[in-house]
Order: structure tokens, then sequence, then C-alpha cells
């Protein structure tokens, strides 16, 4: 169990006063790279790797710990503000954090957001500290068919995003999981569906595609609608709105604890992600919702779900990244990286010979989430003043912003046409009552998808769903995804129709 | 009408993939057509919800055609009053209301291609001013102005506080004969 000895020692190595000032440093670089749409931490923490060989080791891991933890919940302000997903794991907010700032809540998803961020920050930050070196050996159960299936489960979240018509749900998903595949084709290595564009043969440029589709589509929208703020009209009573957040979020602490132990279990998964871990913790909060039919509309509770799986995912992806040197997300690669340059090999025998160190980052993490209580939470008035800028002057302004985002990521132009081509397809699907984060679900889960059902298919072909134990309890998942929503909402109305109709649900459910 | 846009765009952009990808091998194509069979599915049960709706609406009245028509509208199509509104006045203004959505795409579209040509800080200048210009109705004058000022505090910090390269001007676009 826990070696109190080497918390002592991580805990003296951590409060050393360099340690703790990159730690804090660290942390202000991520809430800004956070808060940049499109600049994501790992661009940055990329960025930044050259320096990292002039600092100490630890030093070098604690700052991009810092940076890691607090660019993941910062990336929850664009999104909730002007529906523009600050970071990858950040999509699953923007459906219920941008309606509730649209009926002028903007501090209280703010509140809310941040609550759950610390709610499943911390329990991310104990499991990295108490399990992680035992947990990491139980990922290597998932093998490809369960991966599949993981991937799958996050699909079927699709029915739950669109509840009055699941075929144009399935329909948006499915079209996601095909402009995935568009790229250089991995079985036989020629190009597949890029129209002869050389700039999608590495595939769709997600960043690029995740902006289109949230943030350009919003400006479209707000463009025809002239004057006016995305965050309607302001509260004049700004702490009872940010008390109102704190509480939705307590009230939900069941759904930010099953989110948590969600984000943490697909963190540990190697190659996953926070996208992911939003994503299907947001789908299986809507199952389990007392309402589901608030989803999407500014639900207290999908907010809960996604922030919290989200920053529980990031300590859970580093178990697997040092315990087994498997990245457990994108990001997790670059942590890889550091540990390279500066000669050390994580394995099976990491934990032992860093104990201390590897403590110290649990303890970043879960410092940089208190960090919030003390840093974010007193300055989330001003935060929530973005939301109330006008039209008029956000619209060039943002669109700039997200231009620089989405050219930053790759230095590439041809990524800002993407982005425009996904900003018009979001804003007609939308329209048109399809759903772009169906879309964009099936984009982020594609490539996963495919890569493990060819592996299936090699090592044993499609028995091996049914005959592993993981894959087979995961299916039992998604055809219970499938149709539990269906048979809820049957029982909804046959009871709405005996008599319970009129009252107005949403006003408690929302909280 | 309306309702059937997407699934011919999406129609479209099958048999467009389809020709495509005609020539590669079954174990490269096999995943994308299942899934664009999963997708021609989704699309015949769509239109056949929508049919039924177009139905139930013509035999019950005006009354409960909204109610029929909304039926197929998923949750985050932005189900919010303020956004019904919106979609409402859309409807409403018909083309009109379409011109400001239009030019902005435009611009956006234009702003990649002339980023490459005329650099960061010409290019966000232009489109900053048309902007402000068509959302603000602000003086040409003030607009340059007010987006020369925002590309360059857009260049400084990006290009030379972050370290991103931010395209430059290039000579070559000028008829020099260079």
């Amino acid at each position: 169990m826990i070696d109190f000895d080497a918390v002592a020692q991580s805990l003296a190595l951590l409060f050393l006063p360099h340690n703790l000032t990159w730690l804090l440093l660290g942390f202000a670089a991520g809430v800004v790279v956070g808060a940049i749409p499109g600049f994501s931490e790992g661009s940055f923490l990329a960025m930044v790797l050259p320096f990292t060989v002039y600092l100490d080791p630890w030093t070098a891991l604690i700052f991009m710990s810092a940076v890691y933890m607090a660019a993941e919940m910062a990336g929850s302000y664009p999104a909730i503000l002007i529906n523009m997903p600050g970071t990858a794991g950040t999509f699953a907010t923007t459906i219920e954090g941008y309606p509730l700032t649209r009926r002028g809540k903007a501090v209280g998803a703010l509140g809310c957001s941040m609550t759950a961020s610390l709610l499943g920050g911390l329990f991310g930050s104990i499991v990295y500290l108490v399990a992680g070196p035992f947990v990491a050996h139980y990922a290597l159960a998932f093998g490809s068919p369960a991966m599949f299936m993981v991937a799958l489960l996050g699909v079927t979240a699709v029915s739950s995003l669109s509840e009055q018509s699941l075929a144009k749900g399935l329909v948006s998903g499915a079209l996601g999981l095909l402009i995935a595949t568009t790229g250089i084709d991995p079985i036989v290595g020629k190009p597949r569906a890029t129209f002869g564009l050389i700039g999608l043969y590495d595939g769709v440029p997600l960043i690029a595609a995740l902006i289109g589709l949230f943030g350009f589509s919003e400006l479209l929208r707000l463009a025809g609608e002239r004057g006016g703020t995305p965050g309607g009209r302001a509260s004049a009573d700004w702490t009872s709105d940010l008390l109102e957040g704190c509480r939705g979020a307590f009230s939900h602490r069941w759904a930010a604890l099953r989110s948590s132990v969600i984000g943490v279990v697909i963190g540990i998964i190697p190659g996953t992600g926070a996208a992911t871990a939003s994503v299907v913790s947001y789908g299986q909060g809507r199952q389990w919702a007392r309402a589901p039919r608030n989803f999407g509309k500014g639900s207290y509770e999908g907010l809960v779900c996604s922030d919290s799986a989200k920053d529980a995912c990031v300590p859970g992806s580093l178990i697997p990244t040092l315990a087994l040197g498997i990245p457990g997300s994108g990001t997790a690669v670059i942590f890889l990286a550091v540990l390279s340059l500066q000669g050390m090999h994580p394995g099976p025998g990491f934990w032992g010979e860093h104990l201390k160190e590897a403590y110290a980052i649990g303890f970043t993490f879960l410092i940089s989430s208190l960090l919030i209580l003390l840093v974010c939470f007193p300055m989330v008035r001003q935060i929530s003043r973005i939301a109330y800028i006008p039209s008029r002057l956000l619209i060039p302004l943002v669109s700039v912003f997200m231009f620089v985002g989405v050219y930053s990521y790759r230095n590439s132009s041809f990524d800002m046409f993407v982005m425009v081509f996904f900003g018009a397809l979001g804003w007609l699907l939308r329209r048109h009552g399809y759903s772009p984060s169906a879309l964009l679900l099936g984009l982020i889960l594609g490539p996963m998808m495919e890569q493990n059902l060819s592996r299936t298919m090699a090592l044993g072909g499609p028995q091996l769903f049914v005959t592993d134990r993981v894959s087979l309890v995961l299916l039992g998942c998604v055809v219970l995804s499938l149709v539990a929503p269906r048979l809820l909402a049957r029982r909804t109305a046959s009871s709405t129709r005996s008599g319970n109709a009129g009252s107005p649900p949403e006003a408690e459910d929302l909280r | 009408m309306r309702e059937f846009v997407v699934p011919a765009l999406l129609i479209a952009y099958l048999a467009a993939y389809v020709a495509q990808v005609r020539g590669l091998p079954i174990a490269s194509t096999l995943y994308p057509y299942l899934i664009g069979g999963a997708i021609g599915i989704g699309l015949v049960c769509v239109l056949w919800q929508q049919a039924r709706a177009t139905r139930a609406s013509q035999h019950s009245g005006p009354a409960d055609a909204g109610a029929a028509d909304g039926a197929g509208i998923a949750p985050d199509s932005d189900a919010t009053p303020q956004a019904t509104d919106t979609t409402s006045g859309f409807e409403g203004n018909g083309l009109r209301a379409l011109r400001l959505p239009a030019l902005f795409l435009a611009a956006c579209a234009l702003y990649p291609a002339a980023l490459a040509a005329f650099g960061f800080v010409l290019s966000t200048t232009a489109l900053v001013a048309v902007l402000l210009r068509a959302f603000g109705g602000e003086r040409w004058l003030r607009a340059t102005l007010v987006a020369l000022g925002v590309a360059i505090v857009f260049f400084l910090f990006v290009d030379r506080l972050l370290g991103v390269p931010l395209p430059r001007f290039s000579y070559a676009v000028l008829p020099l004969g260079l």
C-alpha cells in the first residue's frame, strides 16, 4: 500500500521553492493555454519540450503536470462562454454549458464546471496516488475487442444525445465515423477518400473540425442574429448564480463520482484521453439521469458528468504512461518524450525505482485541483464577462482568435479551410435537426474503432467480441445504452399521459 | 423540400466516397462500406419519420403541425428559448436573414488564401475591418484602424511571445516582375 516515507519525501521535493514556483507557473500557463481554443496543452507542452532539458527532470515533470491539469480544466471556459471547446475533452461541456450561458447563467455554469473539475481532479489524483501501480496492470486486460466496444459504447451515446430523433443522431454519428476514415489507409497505405487533397492524407485535422463544428458554426448563427450577446441578459446577482452552480454540482455528487470513475478508467486505458472520457461519461450520465430530456438544454448534471470525467482522466492517463510506458492519452506522449530526453525509462519497475518522484507528480495534480478553488473561483465574474461582449465585436475578434488557434496547431493554412468547411456543415446540420456533437463523436472515436476492428479480425475473427469477457460486458452495455433510453422515454410518456403532465419539470431538474 | 437538403448532400457524399475508394482492396473498404450502409439505413428512417410527421400534420390540422415538425429536432439543435426565436427569425426573414452569415462565410473562406499571399497582419486587418463594418456599422477609417491594432496585438502575442511563426507578407504577390 502507500509508502508514507516516500509520501513525506515527495512532499518535501514538491515544496522546494523552485519546484513550487514552477508548479504555480505551470498552473498559470495551463489556464491561459486551455482558455485559448485550438491551442491545446499538447501543442504547448511540445513547444516547451526543448526547454525542459535545462530543468531538473522532476521539476520539468511537475511543471508539465500542472500545465496539463490546469489546461484541461480551463478548456471549459470558452466551451461554456462562447460555445468553442478549448480542448478536445470539452466538447460535451459545450452541449450543456453554452445553453446555460444563453440563459444568462454563465457564472453558474462556470461555478458548476469548476466544482466538477475540482471533484474529478481530486478523485483522479487520489486514485493515482493510492492505486496507481496496481491499477495499471489491469489496463492490459483491455484487448482489441474490448477497445472496439469502448468506442462503440461511445458512439451509442449518440442515441442519448439525440433524444427525439435517434435516426438523425445515428446518421450524424455514422457520418463522423465515415469522415474519420479519410486519409492514408492503414492497411494498404494508399490515400482513401481524400478527394485529391494532400492536406487530408493525415486524416481530417481534429482540432480544426472541432472548432469549426462548435465555434465557427456558432459565429455563423450569431451573424444571422444582428445585435445581442451570446450570454443573453447578464444576471445582476452573480454570487447567488455562482452558489447555484456550485450547489448544482454538489447536488449531483453521485453523478460526479460515477463520471470520475469513468474518467480514471478511460484515462488508464492506453490510447484514449479526455475527449473519450467526457463523451462516454456524458452519454452514461444521460442514461442514469432522473430527467434525461433536460440534457442538451443546459443541465448542471450533464455539465458535471463531462467535466468531472475529463479532469479525473488527467491523472489516470499518467498511470499507464509511467507504469507500462504506454501513453494513456495524446498529451501523455509528451511526458514519455520528456522522460526519454532525461534518460529515464518508464515501465513496470518505474514506480519502485522512482516512487518519491511519481508521488510528487500525483501531489502536483492534487494541488493544481485545489488551486482552482484559490485562483479560479475568485476570478469567475471577470471570466464570465466574455459572454456579454456584443456580437458586433465578438464576431471579428473571436474569428481571428479561432483562425490563429487552428493555424498554430500545425502551422497549416489548409486547416483553416477545414475549420470553415466544418463550421458551415455544423450550422447546416443544426438548422435541420441533426447533431454536430454526434458527428464529432464519430470523428474522435472513428480511428480507434477501425484500428481495433481490423486487429480483432486479424487476431481471431468476430467471435472474439463475445469470447473476450471484458468485450462481452461492454457489448451488454452497448445494447443497454441503445434500448434503455427508449424504454425510459416510453415509461415517461405513458406516465405523462396518465396525468403527470403540466407541471414544469425543467425548473427543478435542470439544477 | 427543406427536409431533403441534408439527405441529398449525404447521398452525394456517399456516391463521391464510393467513386474515390473504388479499386482499393476489400480489406480497406469493408469498414467504410459498413458505415456507409448504416448511414443509408439511417437516412431511410429519417425520411420515413419525416413523411409520417407530414402526414400526421396534414391529418390533424395546423394546430398540431408545429408539434409534428418538432418531432425530428434533436436537443442539441439549440433548443433554448432564444435559439428557437432565432430559428423562427430566419424563417421569417428568409434570404435577407442569410445575407450576413453568407458574407461572414465568404470573408472567412477567403481569409486563409489571403493569409498565404499577403501575410498575417494585412489579411487580418482586412478581415476584421470588413467584419466590423458589416456587423458594427463602423466607418471604414475607424474600422481599419481598430483592425490594424487587433492584427498587431495578435501578431505580437502569437508570433513573438508564443513563438508560433505566422505567415509574413510575400513580395512575390506584387506585380514587380521580380
